[in-house]
């Protein structure tokens, strides 16, 4: 750690040494890091030279963040995440194809999804206990990042003794939480162990029974988010479409905030990008049109990690309309699905990363979820009906965001690589730019504050539109033999490097993982 | 009981486990029953001691910190200890933070030393680096090509990260 201080000794700050100005710059995330640097050549060096610090500044420019139980020191994880921005720009396709060890019976209603990276599910519906009339779920659960070297994946197969449609898994927690699927109220969640398929051992009572303030003769429920001990529930009337979004606390089952969609406000999702801070994601409802203003509201939870929390709103963002777009829009988010924490990665991808915004049919918006979170914001608190915020523009683009899946258009976004089902877009790295069309080979970006849209058409029948130069690259991914199956695609990325996992759907499946 | 004697003559008398915090005075006392002699510490004056000693006295019956790996995400990191308590107590003007800061570096307590540093931090996040260089006393010692160059740099820090 001696480098930094030879040679520029003069201008070393006089008010503290080295090792404590270290101590404090490992405080400062990527962008304040950046930053730092341009303070002067000592700090430069400072920061590019310390590896801790180098290690927090690529982590972040690369849209991930360190694992919680890496056994490599700092020199190695850079090597490992160096590897990976490697094979991102060089990649080598490889192909593993296995089948899947359970056989299911033909009959049985099957749903296959990845629920965290690596890990995937098959939850088969219901069906008769073969003494008994009893309603079970059977879940198998499939772990990718478990298996090496065979021809077929191992399940764990789980049976639950409840009828359930859905599951979220938190396996840091060892919660899994599946919800009923009664259609009427009361509507429940059941909080459950992962590890033993037992009532979870930290409540009292596995049962949480949801509140739905719209009547309403059917409804909807989906678990959308666990944090540490807040959990975020979604109750949908099928007839309304005005969702109501609860937060609880878990394991006590307390009800903390209610978000209630009214004929004003739709709130649509609610997430926690970091900790202490929720955004709550929607539409303002204008009474003189048919319009639907898309609106992200900030609010913060203190103390974050408390047993007793406060709510208490920040800020309002609405979305301005872009030149040439009619009245009309739409606009979705989309954010990681939680990384597999307990595994021993050296480094993760970051988990809340992305807001996607689609204004009209073609107007395409990422934006990392930090964005809503500067320090102005934080520090305000305002009446939701006063002023609100400008969409913060300059900090548009893909650029720490990791990935997107979309299971109808086949399209997945990764930092600064967009996977279409044969595709790779490779971003420029440099920030929003303007694309030229005539320039072939490397494009030097043009910084524009407003993104424009590229005249060149995509290849599928998606309505991604973007802003930014990018190389592109055919991925040959393979088919089964008739070809005509129905895929999910999933990245999975990881301190391994990124996987795109292929899983087609028949019985019996066959997943392909394709490493680059 | 354990005495010290700061580098404006003033004494502290402390219980041992308010004292003991301090890495340096339990190395100094060793464990060793009461100090007939107050330990000299020359490198803090009365008025940060009288800081130092409020924290140890405020954090007495905590457990032990664990060790938090290095690279640990930001959010993360803020995780341990910095309570409302804590919050409150590192809210002192600049030139006094800074002298807690190498207090608690010289006398060796950990979980100060990240209160103080994550405090400069905190008022770090948000200015301008000419702001940041007037809190730091840093002399720029860009050239003036390097100076050129960080126009540049300050965009490619505003794209590159968010």
């Amino acid at each position: 750690m001696g480098s930094p201080m030879q040679g520029t000794a003069p201008e070393v700050s006089p008010l503290l040494p080295v090792e404590i100005i270290i101590n404090i710059l490992s405080f400062l995330d990527s962008k304040d890091l950046s930053k730092c640097r341009l303070l002067s050549t000592y700090y430069d060096l400072l920061v590019q030279e310390t590896p801790s610090l180098r290690l927090i500044t690529e982590l972040g420019i690369g849209g991930y963040e360190g694992g919680p139980r890496s056994s490599l020191n700092t020199a190695e994880r850079l090597d490992a995440l160096r590897n990976v921005h490697q094979r991102w720009r060089n990649p080598q396709p490889v192909v593993r194809r296995a089948g899947l060890d359970v056989p299911l019976p033909a009959d049985w209603r099957v749903r296959t999804w990845m629920v965290v990276d690596g890990i995937f599910v098959r939850q088969s519906g219901l069906d008769y206990d073969d003494r008994d009339v009893q309603f079970y779920t059977r879940i198998d659960f499939v772990n990718l990042h478990e298996v090496v070297q065979t021809t077929h994946w191992k399940a764990t197969t789980m049976y639950f003794h409840m009828k359930t449609l859905d599951l979220y898994l938190d396996i840091e927690q060892d919660l899994i939480i599946l919800t009923g699927t009664e259609l009427t109220c009361p509507l429940h969640v059941y909080l459950m162990s992962y590890r033993s398929g037992k009532p979870h051992p930290r409540v009292d009572n596995f049962v949480l029974t949801i509140p739905a303030p719209i009547p309403s003769s059917e409804y909807a429920i989906c678990v959308q988010e666990v944090v540490g001990d807040l959990l975020l529930v979604a109750v949908e009337p099928k007839d309304s479409e005005l969702p109501t979004i609860h937060l609880y606390r878990w394991p006590t089952r307390t009800l903390i905030k209610s978000w209630i969609s009214s004929t004003s406000h739709i709130y649509e999702d609610v997430v926690m990008p970091v900790p202490g801070y929720l955004l709550v994601l929607g539409y303002i409802c204008q009474p003189d049109a048919m319009a639907l203003e898309p609106m992200v509201q900030v609010f913060a939870i203190s103390p974050p990690f408390g047993s007793s929390q406060d709510i208490t709103f920040l800020a309002q963002f609405t979305m301005p309309m872009l030149h040439g777009v009619g009245p009309s829009s739409t606009f979705w988010t989309a954010h990681n699905e939680s990384a597999d924490r307990s595994s021993n990665f050296d480094f993760c991808t970051s988990r809340y990363t992305l807001l996607h915004i689609r204004l009209a049919n073609t107007y395409s918006v990422f934006t990392p979820l930090r964005t809503f979170l500067s320090d102005a914001v934080k520090a305000k608190t305002l009446d939701p009906a006063s002023a609100p915020l400008q969409f913060p523009w300059l900090d548009w683009g893909p650029k720490c965001t990791r990935y997107l899946y979309q299971p109808d258009a086949d399209i997945i976004l990764a930092g600064y690589h967009v996977i279409l089902a044969n595709d790779v877009w490779d971003f420029s790295p440099r920030g929003v730019s303007q694309f030229n069309d005539a320039t072939q080979g490397p494009i030097q970006g043009k910084l524009v504050v407003e993104p424009t849209v590229t005249s060149r058409q995509p290849h599928h029948d998606d309505q991604v539109v973007t802003y930014l130069p990018y190389r592109e690259m055919t991925l040959d991914l393979p088919t089964t033999e008739n070809g005509q199956s129905h895929y999910l695609r999933y990245l999975a990325e990881n301190s391994a490097g990124p996987q795109l996992v292929q899983i087609a759907l028949k019985n019996p499946m066959v997943v392909d993982i394709v490493t680059f | 009981m354990v005495t010290v004697v700061v580098s404006d003559g003033v004494t502290f008398t402390m219980e041992q486990d308010v004292a003991f915090q301090c890495g340096l005075i339990a190395d100094f006392a060793g464990g060793g029953g009461d100090q007939e002699e107050p330990i000299p510490i020359q490198a803090v004056n009365s008025t940060v001691m009288r800081k130092v000693i409020e924290y140890c006295e405020h954090h007495r019956n905590d457990p032990p910190q664990p060790e938090v790996p290095e690279g640990t995400p930001l959010e993360r990191k803020d995780r341990r200890g910095r309570d409302a308590w804590d919050k409150q107590f590192i809210q002192v003007e600049q030139e006094l933070l800074f002298e807690i800061i190498l207090a608690a570096n010289y006398l060796n307590i950990k979980p100060l030393l990240d209160l103080g540093c994550s405090q400069v931090a905190e008022m770090m996040k948000g200015k301008t680096p000419a702001e940041i260089q007037q809190m730091f006393n840093i002399v720029n010692g860009f050239t003036a090509d390097e100076e050129a160059q960080n126009g540049e740099g300050e965009e490619k820090a505003r794209n590159l990260n968010s």
